[in-house]
């Protein structure tokens, strides 16, 4: 899954360099296993594994600074090439609302990445993969709304660790996952800002994660029945910070995203609060709600499996 | 344009025609996970989420000391697919761990690991 944790800070923040963002990604995953652990898909960035998957919808609302309110449509298919390699197709649709203002909607930037699941411990619960993700500008995104101009590249770190071999039992539910990227802009905002590009942009995503479903399963069965014991209480920190040269109108951004996820047998669904954590990143809750599909369970022998095995 | 995609993408949900069918996870076990019993159990029992294959799943139960003390004889009750059993010996007071290893009717893989305790005779319930 590919996700450009970004894009969910900048919505908040209601600026009106909406056009400057990047297109967001949103969430999704399949079943990254790694031993008895299973890594759910977080809700404002990306998985550490990489699967047959479809997000549809994740939506992110956003009151923005003043009277404007956010709202970003979005959508995801990953598919695996192979068992340890996919390829993501990230897509949204932004829509902008003012009191007193016609309403402003447009499409994002196509972003799509090549992703490998390099190394995973099955004993240690631990995953890491490694990305490459292109921004597309151009036909497909609506300047000034929801696509800039100009695209980028990123080079992207995941990992996933989960905690099992720690001696607490009622610790090992906890499991840790990350990702990190480097956006290399097409165009490199200069000095005055005039030329409509982007800064070079770092970001890093965290997740605590306390996995109920593990609980019940490896570690105590503690009653919670079949919905309580499919829910994965998680909180979400994302970090965005223009890397060295002019960033007029693009500051750091610190999000946190306090949420849950609900683990179904084909399915799954995130619900997260966006807090700003600085007042780039905005100055109002948000909300994220994100729908997603394991292809690989519903659709086993065709899109759920990988093309060359 | 939005309906569109909408459209596309069920439509892709149900292309390809198949079942769904998921991965197969551990939904309750008996004895309990993690849970002190005080009578030793005949058999383990797990009922996962989904339908298993017994040919090509195990239920190893193993005492503090390592030695296997099931009969390793998985098999489904009377039928029932998502359901799988193993047999096991007398066991003793003591601490017991239970790995599985699960093919599901879709051949996806899952495994998972749990313990449980069997009390010492005389210990309330």
């Amino acid at each position: 899954m590919n996700r450009v944790h970004r894009n969910a800070a900048l919505a908040l923040a209601g600026v009106a360099s909406l056009a400057a963002v990047a297109a967001s990604a949103p969430s999704a995953f399949a079943h990254v296993i790694a031993g008895v652990r299973v890594f759910p898909v977080t809700t404002t960035f990306d998985d550490p594994g990489v699967g047959d998957e479809l997000t549809l919808p994740q939506i992110i609302w956003q009151r923005g600074a003043g009277p404007q309110d956010d709202t970003q449509v979005q959508w995801e298919f990953d598919k695996r090439i192979t068992p340890t390699t996919a390829l993501i197709y990230n897509h949204g649709f932004d829509i902008l609302s003012m009191a007193g203002s016609k309403t402003r909607t447009g499409f994002e930037n196509v972003v799509v990445t090549g992703k490998w699941q390099a190394f995973t411990s099955a004993e240690h619960e631990f995953v890491v993969s490694v990305g490459v993700g292109r921004e597309f500008s151009g036909g497909t995104a609506t300047q000034g709304i929801g696509g800039d101009q100009y695209g980028s590249t990123s080079p992207n770190l995941y990992f996933g660790k989960g905690l099992g071999d720690l001696p607490i039992g009622m610790l090992r539910p906890f499991a840790v996952t990350g990702e990190f990227s480097y956006a290399i802009p097409d165009r490199r905002l200069n000095s005055t800002a005039s030329n409509n590009g982007n800064p070079a942009l770092f970001s890093g995503s965290l997740s605590l994660q306390y996995s109920l479903p593990y609980l019940q399963s490896q570690v105590k069965d503690v009653g919670l029945g079949n919905f309580f014991g499919s829910m994965v209480p998680l909180v979400e920190v994302d970090y965005t910070s223009p890397t060295g040269g002019p960033a007029a109108g693009n500051p750091a951004t610190l999000l946190i995203a306090p949420g849950v996820i609900y683990e179904g047998d084909t399915y799954q669904v995130g619900l997260s609060a966006l807090i700003p954590g600085n007042k780039a990143a905005g100055q109002n809750v948000g909300f994220l709600l994100q729908v997603h599909f394991f292809l690989d369970d519903i659709l086993p022998n065709s899109l759920g499996k990988p093309i060359f095995n | 344009m939005s309906a569109r995609i909408l459209t596309l993408g069920l439509a892709l949900l149900l292309a390809g025609g198949a079942t769904a069918e998921a991965h197969a996870f551990l939904r309750t076990a008996t004895p309990p996970v993690g849970a002190t019993v005080t009578a030793p159990p005949t058999e383990v029992a797990i009922t996962f989420t989904e339908g298993v294959e017994p040919k090509f799943s195990t239920i190893e139960v193993r005492d503090s000391g390592g030695a296997r003390v099931d009969r390793g004889d998985p098999h489904n009750p009377q039928g029932v697919q998502t359901r799988l059993i193993v047999s096991l010996g007398a066991l003793k007071p003591g601490v017991y761990s239970v790995n599985w290893s699960a093919i599901s009717v879709d051949t996806h893989h899952t495994e998972g690991k749990f313990t449980f305790t069997v009390a010492p005779p005389g210990t309330a319930p």
